[in-house]
């Protein structure tokens, strides 16, 4: 019986090993699908379909690389098909980080699991800004740490990745928060913040440009690396380097037990498309920059934002 | 500003201007018409398309899209008691009783009027408040919300006639299904039995296409026949001007349902259904005569016809003031200015004029173009009503499937669609209201979402609510609306007596 079980497996194993290694080898020989859990129109969708539409080039075979939108249950839905899909590099998926790895962390039930994907690359990120309304009396981070009560801040609701970055930099800088949950987007509730709903608000530097320009919100401090705002510091500046590149990555991934082979040629025509003159000039229109990373790289980041809530567990509570 | 505009009417009266808004009209009838479809969908398909095209250019299609769809959408409303799409619900009442008696052609031609009007009428009033649309739009916080959605519930008890217990039924079973899904306050996920499906919550296209035009079908079906009863020699369809004729001896009606649509436009996350429903619902109160709605009251059209087409206006008014949109097809159409480069957000006025003025042209052009070929058509269209329910019945329930499917890809919303068209069926049967139903599911996310909101601002006060002005006024409003029918009953009693 068990020397049955171990040739059964030897034998299975030695069948996958070989279809890993044809399949590899002439990858891709058919389309592959580009699943965007989100709706169309979005940053999610616009930045997904462009890399889709000149990977295709930079693959070894000419085949298509088709985006399809599959939303629901704020990517839940997608995140599952993919994890289902064949691990044979023919389902790759965006993954919105940290989105993607919440609501496991926090104990919902899903039917997949984001440690387990095999990253393929960074498309781009959106770090995010801390900003206030432009009439208040709020200057800086110190002042907000000085403010003697609990900072108010109107943001999407809990589990969302807004909300998640909020807690997270209030628990690394250490300030009290009290939010102001379940507006639809970062608009809403950013024009909440100038309303006077709130405080501050956090959202994607790119949300918040405009509003920064016509003098609605001023920035307090800037999650970029290098900030983009006249006057406003980066959070490293402010003393916190653990906490830069906090905010929305566009990551894509492809189902778990992909072939390492095959995860390297797709990662391969990422890097490819992302620098493609095409995408670039697609950037400069629409003013959506990528900040390209290889599937290891990818990995890495990964692992660097989950280790920030395996440090700070408290940035999960509600 | 004059410059922009006028520079836009010209871009519109190039042939590829006409051409794109022509083509955008088009589409906007036929998925305005086919329950199922409608503008969300008819944007969403159009999207890949505007990818090579010149920003104005997708601009005027989708304009074009927006501003007709409202005047499709009433013609199955009229024809099929099937709202195209569910901001023509309140049309039925009183359109389709008009369709019985033979009376189609007068019921389309007074729709298409008070479309085209009441569009050009929440223009007008969009260009007005340009200048103070930001401070507009930061007067309305949660509390205001929450008060603008009691208000739309208040309004249901009005609108339930002589079924207040029924009417009462229906709208809680709306709310709780308001419920359902992820919860976007405190991010739990409540009464979805574990079905990703429901996460979403009850989706409202799959089940205003259920409860309104499945419903309908079976209903139909079971009855047999045609649509429009009488011995078909008799039947006359009677002179389309007649309709347009009604609209402008009935004007008052008219502005009431254009500025009530433009307002409710305005507010993010409430849309065209309250917005028509609530025009109707104030038009059959003001009314020397209430009884006579539901019977084929001309002016049960023109209210919520009127209504529908301004909130075009309104809604543009949150997206011009700070990218905010105010519909669901607005949402999209800012995706689609996000492709081509241009940024919605408190800055678009500046530094798109442009654009801005294009959009509005389009809108506005759109929506009288769809009310002409509608006008034109209108004779040719009732014949659908002598068309024998057993051909159109299948016809309409496949072709809205497919709509609902195409919207997500999803067949969970196809069997959403076929279980909420038994229920409605089983509403229709049983006589409860099924608009009750439909209002408080849209607004009960509303209500729950700026509820919560406001108590978090006011830091568990609950003053917030009447410390503030327009939410005060607002509940004032809401108040005299629910007790007035009593208080009328009263006074008519007191008068019979003396």
């Amino acid at each position: 019986m068990n020397n049955k079980f171990l040739l059964t497996a030897a034998a299975a194993s030695f069948a996958l090993a070989g279809m890993a290694g044809s399949a590899s080898a002439g990858f891709p020989e058919k389309d592959i699908t580009f699943l965007i859990p989100f709706s169309p129109g979005g940053g999610m969708d616009s930045t997904s379909r462009q890399i889709a539409k000149t990977m295709a080039k930079y693959l070894p075979n000419k085949v298509n690389v088709v985006p399809k939108n599959v939303p629901g249950a704020g990517g839940r839905k997608g995140y599952g098909i993919l994890a289902k899909s064949k691990p044979d590099g023919y389902t790759i998926s965006v993954i919105n980080m940290p989105g993607a790895i919440i609501p496991q962390l926090t104990g919902k039930k899903v039917n997949f699991d984001v440690t387990k994907f095999v990253w393929v690359g960074r498309m781009s990120t959106s770090p995010y800004l801390l900003g206030v309304s432009g009439k208040s009396s709020i200057k800086s981070l110190k002042d907000i740490k000085n403010l003697g009560r609990a900072l108010k801040v109107p943001s999407t609701g809990f589990g969302s990745t807004a909300y998640t970055s909020v807690s997270v930099a209030k628990t690394v800088v250490g300030f009290p928060v009290k939010f102001v949950s379940g507006y639809k987007g970062s608009k809403q509730y950013i024009v909440g913040v100038v309303r006077g709903d709130g405080d501050a608000a956090m959202a994607p530097t790119q949300t918040f440009r405009k509003f920064l320009k016509s003098g609605d919100i001023r920035g307090i401090v800037t999650f970029e690396a290098k900030s983009s705002f006249k006057g406003v510091p980066t959070i490293a500046e402010a003393g916190y380097p653990e906490l830069t590149g906090l905010g929305v990555e566009r990551m894509v991934a492809a189902t778990p037990g992909t072939p390492a082979a095959i995860a390297k040629i797709l990662s391969a025509a990422i890097t490819k498309a992302a620098a493609d003159v095409d995408s670039q000039a697609w950037a400069k229109k629409t003013r959506r920059p990528f900040s390209h990373l290889t599937g290891s790289q990818t990995q890495a980041a990964v692992d660097r934002a989950l280790g920030i809530f395996k440090k700070y567990p408290a940035a999960l509570a509600k | 500003m004059f410059e922009s505009a006028f520079e836009a009417l010209a871009l519109l009266f190039t042939i590829k201007g006409s051409l794109f808004l022509g083509l955008g009209v088009g589409i906007g009838l036929v998925f305005g018409a086919i329950p199922g479809l409608g503008g969300t969908t008819a944007i969403a398909l159009l999207i890949p398309l505007t990818f090579g095209m010149e920003p104005y250019e997708a601009i005027t299609l989708i304009g074009g899209v927006m501003g007709s769809v409202a005047f499709g959408g009433s013609i199955s409303a009229i024809l099929l008691n099937t709202p195209g799409i569910a901001p023509n619900a309140a049309t039925c009442f009183d359109g389709f009783p008009l369709a019985q008696q033979g009376k189609a052609g007068m019921a389309i031609g007074a729709a298409a009027t008070a479309s085209s009007l009441g569009g050009l009428i929440g223009v007008a009033i969009l260009v007005a408040v340009i200048p103070v649309a930001k401070q507009i739009v930061l007067l309305f916080g949660p509390p205001e919300f929450f008060a603008l959605a009691i208000l739309g519930l208040g309004a249901i008890a009005l609108s339930t006639g002589g079924k207040f217990l029924r009417g009462l039924i229906a709208g809680g079973v709306g709310l709780a299904l308001a419920f359902v899904g992820f919860d976007a306050v405190n991010g739990g996920d409540r009464f979805t039995g574990g079905y990703e499906y429901l996460l979403d919550g009850i989706r409202l296209v799959p089940t205003l296409t259920g409860i309104f035009a499945i419903a309908e079908m079976i209903n139909l079906t079971i009855k047999g026949g045609t649509v429009a009863t009488g011995d078909r020699k008799d039947l006359k369809i009677s002179r389309v001007s007649d309709g347009v004729k009604a609209v402008f001896q009935n004007f008052p009606i008219l502005l009431r349902g254009s500025a009530i649509g433009a307002f409710i436009g305005a507010i993010p996350g409430v849309g065209g259904t309250v917005a028509s429903f609530l025009s109707y619902a104030s038009t059959v109160q003001a009314s020397k005569n209430p009884e006579s709605f539901g019977k084929g009251n001309i002016q049960g059209v023109i209210a919520p016809e009127s209504a529908n087409n301004a909130k075009d206006g309104g809604a543009l008014i949150p997206t011009l003031a700070f990218g905010i949109p105010g519909s669901a097809e607005m949402a999209i159409f800012l995706g689609v200015l996000i492709l081509h480069g241009l940024e919605p957000g408190p800055m678009m006025l500046i530094e798109h004029e442009g654009v801005v003025f294009s959009l509005i042209i389009a809108v506005a052009s759109a929506a009288i173009f769809a009310s002409i070929i509608g006008l034109i058509l209108a004779r040719w269209l009732s014949l659908i009503t002598l068309v024998d329910v057993h051909i159109l019945a299948p016809t309409v329930v496949s072709v809205a499937l497919v709509g609902v499917y195409a919207l997500h890809n999803s067949m969970g919303d196809v069997i959403e669609a076929v279980v909420f068209g038994v229920i409605g069926f089983l509403m229709i049967r049983y006589d409860y209201p099924r608009i009750t139903a439909v209002i408080a599911l849209v607004l009960g996310d509303l209500a729950e979402r700026s509820y919560h909101q406001s108590i978090m601002i006011g830091d568990g006060d609950h003053s917030i609510f009447y410390s503030r002005p327009i939410s005060l006024g607002l509940i004032i409003v809401t108040i005299a609306i629910i007790l007035s029918p009593s208080v009328r009953n009263y006074l008519r009693n007191r008068k019979k007596e003396v």
